[in-house]
């Protein structure tokens, strides 16, 4: 993991994290698709 | 503006942060200032394409590294103090449309291991005492700008929610020599009632007292205290923990779930707690499919939560929710 850092603003920073080593099991790139739920609006009464 | 006003008979700061009315409120299709920046448009927070997991400080922080002077004087009774201290913001994707049940476990394994960094390096700070990480998930919750994201609050001070928990987990300790956290995991694994979900190195369970219907602990199997004393093991199985709990919510309920998701560890005050241990708390803010829990009269004003449904019969509902358990 690496991460980059900038500034944005004066002096407030952001920072990009990339990911490329075998830590994790997949790259943003090859995501692999999962089971997700259809959205649907949310209600309240 | 903003300050801590130390409550007197409550024993605790408010923080007061009147910028933060001025701040992004639901921005309409193609303003969301947490996207990459395309080529040629609105220019959002990130000046890139895209990105895979992104940290800034908050534009609108309720603790700031250049907190100001405070608006009013105070007193002896009523202690009044800078607003020392960090708030970033963490996108965890750049597709605007997903949540973090959205995305795959290793998606959520690196979201972790950013987790890990920033607590390692706001809490090295010398100002921070207790670094607060946690989503609010949902307008319902109170959210402002719907893209995935979390948060990090760098406390000047232990919160009180966690004081508390430290002094009972505390006591337990100098009463039994053991962790109070590891005794409630057990006690749930023995039961059974309550669990939700389990893998090699975390506990997902109802707790016995639960204050919100299907509020749910993810508890570390072993003891440790904070996200930098995980495994890479560990930090896979959480993600998967994570994963799962949060499927059961949006397959169970049939929507994009509300929460709010709270991480739990060790203060980063320089004082000893190893008795303490690493959990996460989720609290849906919804006790039914179309009915909200509302913090009323009792919660809010006398301080105890009226729980209109029994743990046993939420985690029953969560563990035949897809994927079953």
């Amino acid at each position: 993991m690496k991460k980059e850092r900038i500034l944005i603003e004066g002096d407030r920073y952001l920072l990009y994290y990339t990911f490329d080593d075998e830590e994790t099991e997949d790259s943003h790139k090859a995501r692999k698709p999962e089971p997700v739920p259809e959205a649907r609006p949310e209600t309240n009464d | 503006m903003s300050e801590l006003r130390w409550n007197p008979v409550l024993e605790e700061w408010t923080v007061t942060a009147t910028h933060r009315q001025e701040r992004t409120f639901l921005p309409p299709p193609g303003y969301c200032p947490l996207c990459p920046t395309a080529p040629g448009g609105f220019t959002t927070e990130v000046p890139a394409p895209t990105y895979d997991i992104v940290v800034f400080e908050n534009k609108f922080p309720s603790f700031s590294r250049h907190a100001g002077p405070p608006s009013v004087e105070g007193n002896p009774l009523h202690p009044v103090e800078r607003s020392i201290g960090v708030c970033e913001v963490v996108l965890y994707s750049p597709n605007h449309k997903n949540t973090l049940t959205d995305e795959p476990v290793g998606q959520i394994h690196k979201l972790i291991r950013v987790w890990t960094d920033r607590f390692a390096e706001l809490g090295a700070r010398p100002e921070i005492k207790y670094v607060f990480i946690f989503e609010n998930k949902g307008e319902v919750i109170g959210v402002t700008i719907n893209h995935p994201h979390g948060q990090i609050y760098a406390f000047p001070y232990i919160p009180p929610r966690i004081t508390r928990e430290l002094e009972s987990s505390g006591a337990h300790y100098r009463k039994t020599q053991r962790c109070l956290f590891c005794d409630i995991r057990a006690d749930e694994q023995q039961d059974g009632r309550r669990l939700v979900y389990r893998n090699a190195a975390f506990t997902a369970f109802i707790p016995f007292s639960a204050r919100y219907p299907y509020e749910v602990h993810i508890y570390a199997n072993r003891h440790y205290s904070a996200l930098t004393d995980m495994t890479g093991d560990e930090q896979r199985a959480l993600a998967d923990a994570l994963k799962v709990v949060l499927l059961k919510y949006d397959h169970l309920f049939g929507f994009s779930f509300p929460y709010m998701l709270l991480l739990h560890q060790r203060p980063t005050d320089g004082g000893l707690y190893d008795y303490y241990h690493f959990h996460i708390e989720i609290y849906p803010p919804m006790r039914t499919a179309t009915k909200l829990k509302y913090l009323a009269g009792c919660e809010s004003g006398a301080g105890t939560f009226i729980n209109d449904t029994l743990p046993e019969e939420k985690a029953a509902e969560l563990r035949a929710a897809e994927p079953k358990t």
